[in-house]
């Protein structure tokens, strides 16, 4: 074990409190936009929302998440601030890909939906307003993020945007499953290799049918997806999904395009996390804690689309749900 | 395990003493010294973590203070355990 967890689960505890309700989510379901704010308004949302625009309650469920989650790392020291800041080093590769993403196809800022991470807000526009992917390289490195180093080695490799994201998973992956073996947290250690198994099946779907080597996108460290099944399911052999039946990945049964997966991986990679929320000393509540609020997050801006584009219900309402 | 250890091998040679000089009185003497030591021992590895978590909540809410005072004084019970029965032992003194 790390060290003491102590006080930052008491924390966690504490702020779980302020989780949305299953209730919240149902009721949403059906308001209109005025209304669905009224509702926010009276969450713990409320306090940032400044506005009656789209653009508004982005920006309110972003600092919030950032003020519930952003901080966490910042409340303790030593090992256990490492272990949690593993948490949402995670998140940043996260904003990145986004950004990276976001600029490629030439959508704006405000349409990027960053996650909480070890980063400042303030610091994504300015990643964003860079030139180029070299340029949001120099500035991650003025903030000293290791994600610079990474970003400018994926680069000298490949100017391709799926690949650079592959790349960039890849070199982040091992870098951290490296660091990770030597805090001694089993429940980190053991998410942490879950979600590289889901990374890995992530970028199988995604560069399936491209002239992509297995060994320069595979990432090492995971438990149930090795280079042999990646290897299958990048040439588009769907019965690896099946084969994972006894494993944590057994819902991904059945699924053959990425948007179902994405949407499975993430209620797996919610349910395993939660399964780790038992022991008080250890990393496993803030692990819950964090994936819980990013879900959250996640369905907020789901719903709050759904009521300002005015969609029907039946529409979002398999995608806020996760069995 | 290295605090336990160092009580262990304090409580030893003292025994170590007492046998040496002044026969029962000394051990009773020594048990009594353990019985409040190890209470207290005990004590201060459960405060420590329940003060933690404590100043936690209370950080998120202070409304927490009382739950996590009472919660916080809790384990002097066993101090309180360990002072009776060092008073037990020196009535027969």
């Amino acid at each position: 074990m790390v060290e003491d967890f102590a006080y930052l689960n008491a924390r966690v505890q504490a702020r779980r409190g302020t989780l949305l309700k299953e209730a919240f989510f149902q009721e949403a379901l059906d308001l209109s936009f005025p209304d669905f704010l009224r509702l926010l308004s009276e969450s713990v949302y409320g306090g940032e929302l400044s506005g009656q625009g789209l653009p508004e309650v982005d920006r309110a469920i972003g600092r919030t998440q950032a003020r519930l989650v952003g901080d966490l790392p910042r409340l303790v020291a030593g090992g256990v601030r490492e272990a949690v800041s593993f948490l949402l080093l995670r998140n940043d590769l996260y904003n990145l890909q986004a950004i990276l993403r976001a600029k490629a196809t030439g959508r704006s800022f405000e349409e990027v939906l960053l996650l909480p991470g070890t980063l400042k807000e303030a610091l994504w526009p300015q990643v964003f307003a860079a030139a180029d992917a070299a340029g949001m390289a120099q500035v991650l490195a003025v903030a000293g993020h290791p994600l610079a180093r990474v970003l400018r080695s994926v680069l000298r490799e490949t100017q391709d945007l799926a690949r650079v994201e592959a790349l960039l998973a890849k070199r982040f992956f091992e870098e951290v499953a490296k660091a990770a073996r030597s805090l001694e947290e089993p429940v980190l250690r053991n998410h942490l290799a879950l979600e590289v198994d889901a990374e890995n099946l992530r970028t199988a779907f995604k560069l399936q049918g491209e002239d992509a080597s297995v060994e320069s996108v595979f990432i090492r460290g995971g438990r149930f997806v090795d280079r042999v099944r990646f290897a299958r399911l990048l040439e588009g052999d769907y019965a690896v999904l099946d084969e994972l039946a006894g494993t944590p990945f057994a819902p991904l049964s059945g699924v053959r395009e990425l948007r179902a997966l994405e949407k499975r991986l993430r209620c797996v990679l919610l349910a395993e996390a939660r399964k780790g929320a038992v022991d008080p000393q250890g990393a496993g509540p803030v692990l819950a804690y964090v994936k819980e609020r990013e879900w959250e997050a996640m369905r907020l801006r789901l719903l709050v689309r759904r009521a300002y584009f005015g969609l029907p219900r039946a529409q979002v309402e398999e995608e806020v749900r996760c069995p | 395990m290295k605090k336990l250890l160092v009580v262990l091998v304090l409580a030893f040679g003292a025994l170590a003493f007492a046998q040496d000089g002044s026969g029962d009185r000394g051990l009773i003497a020594v048990g009594a010294g353990l019985a409040i030591g190890l209470a207290a021992l005990g004590t201060g590895l459960a405060q420590a973590r329940i003060g933690a978590a404590g100043l936690g909540a209370i950080a998120e809410d202070r409304a927490n203070f009382g739950p996590a005072l009472i919660f916080l004084l809790l384990p002097e019970t066993l101090v309180i355990f360990g002072l009776l029965i060092a008073f037990l032992l020196n009535a027969k003194v």
